[in-house]
């Protein structure tokens, strides 16, 4: 449960934290009650509008909202993360509101007290200053809101009882979006009416056993840490809420919680967000590649556009695929910066193959790889074997590229685009491997390159250096300059900056992250111990990956601390913009860093392999639900022992044990580095 | 007596602006203006400003400054206006006078550059308030702010990144910042309609009299702490020093 007492200045916030969404329309925490502080919102994915400063998510009609009290009331926000559920407290009554995760859409609330200052008002409101067509009929209102792109239209109804003194005001609505067009108001009429005839209790019971269903697959328990527990179940509830798991999942940086990044796709989505459903929920993992898989004409024109082959994937993407970055901004010293993420940030083209790869591995869903999602590998292939330069030597070189690091602009060689870029080619190569001659052919080829491409490794140091000419760069630790997390572009200055040292979040690390296989064996520790100094984690995608690494690295309590600050993104603001949404990739991270950290979970199409790590000395046991190939296990690591549970026998590899496959339960105990099977 | 704006004035160039000023907040604010002058003698160059103006004035025998704190501590004065200097118009550092009555007056105070001729009558005005991300220093300006803005002035707040108020994340700046500026105002206003916010970086002291110039500001309102110790209230400082639109000043115990 998150407890949330509303106090001056925190009021949109708390909306942020206790947002609702069912991956298709999502719903900020607002009090019923207009009142000028609040910042209601009802967004469906992938349903933008075209401003004149660039696409954002279109406001829906407002369906939470009751007319302003005469006097002021205190609100408890407590929201049940297990059932999906917002109540509000007041002084004088109390709301339960959700968004059905059963049938999404369908969004419906409760108002019970004595309700004598209560007025509801009409069931739908237009949100500020847009214009809404409104028609009621049959004690229905049917509410459209008709962007420059794409249309939201909502129908409900509300019922409104006194009975012995107690008020009960209830709403039923159905909220739907197209990217076009708004929906035909009859289409969602006939779609309330569905959902009417089920009544608000049974809704409820159905959202609820959803929730259920999503979290038997998905539950994380840290036992000596109720914090933190607390923290990364909130991570993994709004995660869950933002994406959909059917059809195409649009899920932008901030998800469905707020205004802010405007409802614009990163990479956040591919690398942080998949991968949690890809072990957790399959079918939303399938669905963000949807996202990628209906813009890959726009993907081919931007590559054409670059003289190159393949797919280029947009930095920041939104309703067609196109990269939507804004050339420049006006920075907060009133200068105008050009903005060159959008052109030169080109890694998303890995990050997207990545994560096809990815999902496909944990799912078992070698048909989609076989398939339609080739085309995600097989594109970024080619456009990276169009890009790469030679030298004289042979080697191959990606030039004017934007790393993760994005405080060294337009570098060449950047090591995580270079050996991502090697990655590609390498996977590309084994989907062609049985294909017709010329596929062979081409296969080949890619292999080749794939073995000439700079990375930047030291053997000697095992150290990578970030990009060309970095070590060259003056060599300031991040540590010496502020107590991190700190922004440094602002700090320093983006001048000053890019002649350091300092980097922005992990870089070369994210390599040991996400493809440890790609990268020197026994690398991670030194480039750990030269890299994470230098990192001023100004993005708050870091501090989760950092923390994933270091338990890798076995310093579990350094991991902790890292953990505990992305998880608590939110929760404590630490970015001072939690009134604009939640930081979907800081909580994708934080599973991560559970999972790919502690649990070292690495799943290949034979076998999921575990290799577990020490775990911070506070915490008893850490507990995860995950889903491998179709099969639901669980994973219990303790500071000695490991007991994993199956729903189905699946092949598992333990570091120092055999590959075995474990029936119903399989207990595991430490055998000096590696681990010993008991039962 | 009814709620005042109380002008002090002395016969020097400056005097004209001080009380150009005066009767234009208390347009603003819906306040009475008067005039105050220290000296020996009954001043008839200062009665016939005032009368110029349709204003009375009051006079005081004493130390200036000392009877000036007095007059701004009245509780009809809602509000004390005093000339930033006698320099003719130009940068430079406030006058004594000017400091004293600020550091020690209770009543918020508005300080007017020499040269200042009042603001014109069609446009609507623009208010800048710099404000440090704390409520401390934010909330004593808010009830000046809904009164200003109910007489429809704009509203801009400012708030200058410094090495500590450095955000900890910046995950896409030209993002960021828009949803950082947002946040802000909701933490730091209360003002029905949401004001703009200006965001910069550097030293306040310098940053704060530069984006006075580059908004066309009317006027400014900041909150301090009344503090003149060497190396304090620089902001404050500068904005006397530097700014050619007074300077509305809300002191607040810290």
């Amino acid at each position: 449960m998150l407890r949330l007492s509303e106090a001056h200045g925190l009021e949109q916030i708390h909306e942020t934290l206790t947002a609702l969404a069912d991956g298709h329309v999502g719903t900020r925490g607002d009090r019923e009650e207009q009142t000028h502080r609040t910042d209601p919102l009802v967004v469906v994915a992938g349903v933008y509008d075209r401003r004149q400063d660039g696409e954002a998510l279109l406001p829906g009609p407002l369906w939470t909202r009751f007319e302003p009290r005469s006097r002021g009331v205190g609100l408890t926000r407590v929201l049940d993360l297990r059932t999906g559920v917002l109540v509000h407290e007041y002084d004088d009554g109390r709301s339960v509101r959700f968004v059905s995760l059963a049938r999404p859409g369908t969004v419906a609330l409760r108002f019970e007290g004595p309700g004598d200052d209560i007025d509801p008002g009409p069931p739908l409101r237009a949100p500020a200053g847009a214009s809404a067509t409104l028609d009621t009929a049959d004690e229905a209102a049917v509410m459209t809101v008709q962007g420059r792109a794409g249309g939201i239209t909502a129908a409900a109804v509300q019922h409104d009882a006194l009975t012995e003194g107690l008020r009960t005001v209830e709403r039923v609505a159905v909220v739907r979006g197209d990217p076009d067009g708004a929906p035909p108001g009859e289409d969602v009429r006939a779609a309330l009416d569905e959902v009417v005839a089920v009544g608000f209790d049974r809704l409820l019971a159905e959202h609820r056993a959803a929730w259920a269903a999503r979290w038997d697959t998905a539950a994380v328990a840290i036992d000596g840490d109720p914090d933190t527990q607390l923290a990364v179940r909130l991570s993994l509830f709004h995660l869950i809420s933002s994406v959909a798991d059917r059809g195409e999942a649009t899920v932008g940086a901030r998800g469905l919680s707020g205004h802010a990044y405007a409802g614009h796709v990163f990479w956040d989505t591919d690398v942080y967000a998949l991968p949690v459903l890809a072990a957790t929920h399959p079918p939303a993992a399938r669905a963000i590649l949807e996202y990628r898989l209906r813009r890959l004409p726009a993907a081919r024109r931007a590559a054409q556009r670059a003289n190159a082959d393949g797919l280029r994937f947009p930095w920041e993407s939104a309703a067609t695929g196109d990269d939507v970055t804004p050339p420049f901004w006006r920075g907060p010293d009133g200068t105008l910066v050009p903005i060159l993420t959008g052109e030169h940030e080109e890694h998303i083209v890995a990050d997207v193959a990545w994560a096809a790869v990815h999902y496909a591995t944990w799912s078992g869903d070698d048909e989609f790889l076989r398939g339609a999602g080739s085309e995600l590998v097989l594109g970024a292939a080619r456009y990276f074997s169009s890009r790469l330069r030679a030298t004289a030597d042979g080697a191959l070189h990606l030039y004017g590229v934007i790393g993760p690091d994005e405080y060294h602009e337009i570098v060449d060689d950047n090591a995580y685009t270079n050996v991502m870029a090697r990655w590609v080619l390498r996977n590309a190569a084994s989907l062609l491997a049985d294909g017709n001659a010329a596929q062979r052919e081409e296969a080949a080829s890619w292999r080749e390159q794939a073995g000439q491409i700079v990375d930047g490794l030291d053997p000697l140091t095992g150290i990578y250096e970030q990009f060309a000419g970095y070590h060259d760069l003056e060599p300031v630790l991040a540590t010496s300059i502020a107590a991190r997390p700190f922004a440094a572009d602002l700090y320093l200055g983006r001048d000053r900056l890019a002649g350091t040292q300092i980097i922005k979040q992990a870089d070369v690390l994210m390599l040991h992250h996400l493809v440890p296989e790609e990268v020197a064996p026994d690398s991670l520790r030194p480039n750990l111990q030269h890299y994470l100094p230098r990192t001023s984690h100004g993005s708050s995608l870091s501090p989760a990956v950092h923390a994933s690494l270091l338990a890798r690295a076995g310093r579990p309590d350094e991991a902790l601390s890292l953990l505990r600050l992305a998880a608590r993104v939110d929760l404590d603001d630490i970015t001072r913009t939690a009134t604009g949404g939640l930081h979907l990739a800081a909580q994708g991270g934080v599973w991560q860093a559970l999972v790919f950290g502690f649990l070292g979970a690495r799943p290949s199409f034979e076998v999921l392999t575990l290799d577990p790590v020490d775990l911070p000395a506070v915490w008893h046991a850490l507990r995860v639900r995950l889903v491998y190939r179709g099969v639901p296990l669980e994973v219990t690591l303790g500071h000695d022992r490991l007991t994993f549970t199956a729903d189905a026998p699946v092949s598992v590899g333990l570091a120092g044990a055999d590959p075995a496959t474990i029936g119903a339960v399989g207990t595991f105990s430490r055998d000096g580095p590696g681990w010993r099977r008991d039962s | 007596m009814r709620p005042r704006v109380l002008a002090a004035v002395d016969d020097d160039t400056a005097a004209h602006g001080v009380l150009t000023a005066a009767r234009g907040f208390g347009r603003l604010l819906s306040l009475e203006a008067s005039v105050v002058h220290v000296s020996h003698d009954r001043d008839r160059a200062v009665e016939a400003l005032a009368a110029s103006h349709k204003l009375e004035v009051t006079f005081h025998t004493g130390a200036p400054a000392l009877e000036l704190i007095k007059a701004f501590g009245a509780p009809e004065v809602e509000l004390g206006v005093c000339g930033a200097r006698r320099a003719p118009r130009g940068a430079g550092p406030a006058g004594r006078t000017a400091l004293a009555v600020i550091s020690e007056s209770a009543t918020p105070v508005v300080v007017v550059p020499p040269g200042f001729s009042g603001w014109a009558d069609d446009t609507p005005l623009h208010a800048l308030a710099p404000l440090d991300g704390t409520e401390a220093a934010s909330l004593p300006v808010q009830h000046l702010l809904a009164q200003l803005a109910t007489a429809g002035v704009a509203i801009t707040l400012l708030h200058v990144f410094d090495r500590n108020t450095t955000p900890a994340f910046l995950d896409q700046p030209y993002h960021e910042l828009t949803a950082w500026g947002h946040e802000f105002v909701t933490q730091f206003s209360d003002l029905d309609k949401p004001p703009r916010v200006q965001l910069r970086v550097g030293d306040p002291a310098r940053q704060v009299p530069t984006v006075v110039g580059e908004e066309l500001s009317d006027l400014v309102v900041v909150g301090w702490t009344h503090h003149l110790l060497p190396g304090r209230a620089r902001v404050v400082r500068e904005l006397l020093a530097r700014c050619d639109v007074p300077t509305l000043l809300v002191p607040y115990e810290p």
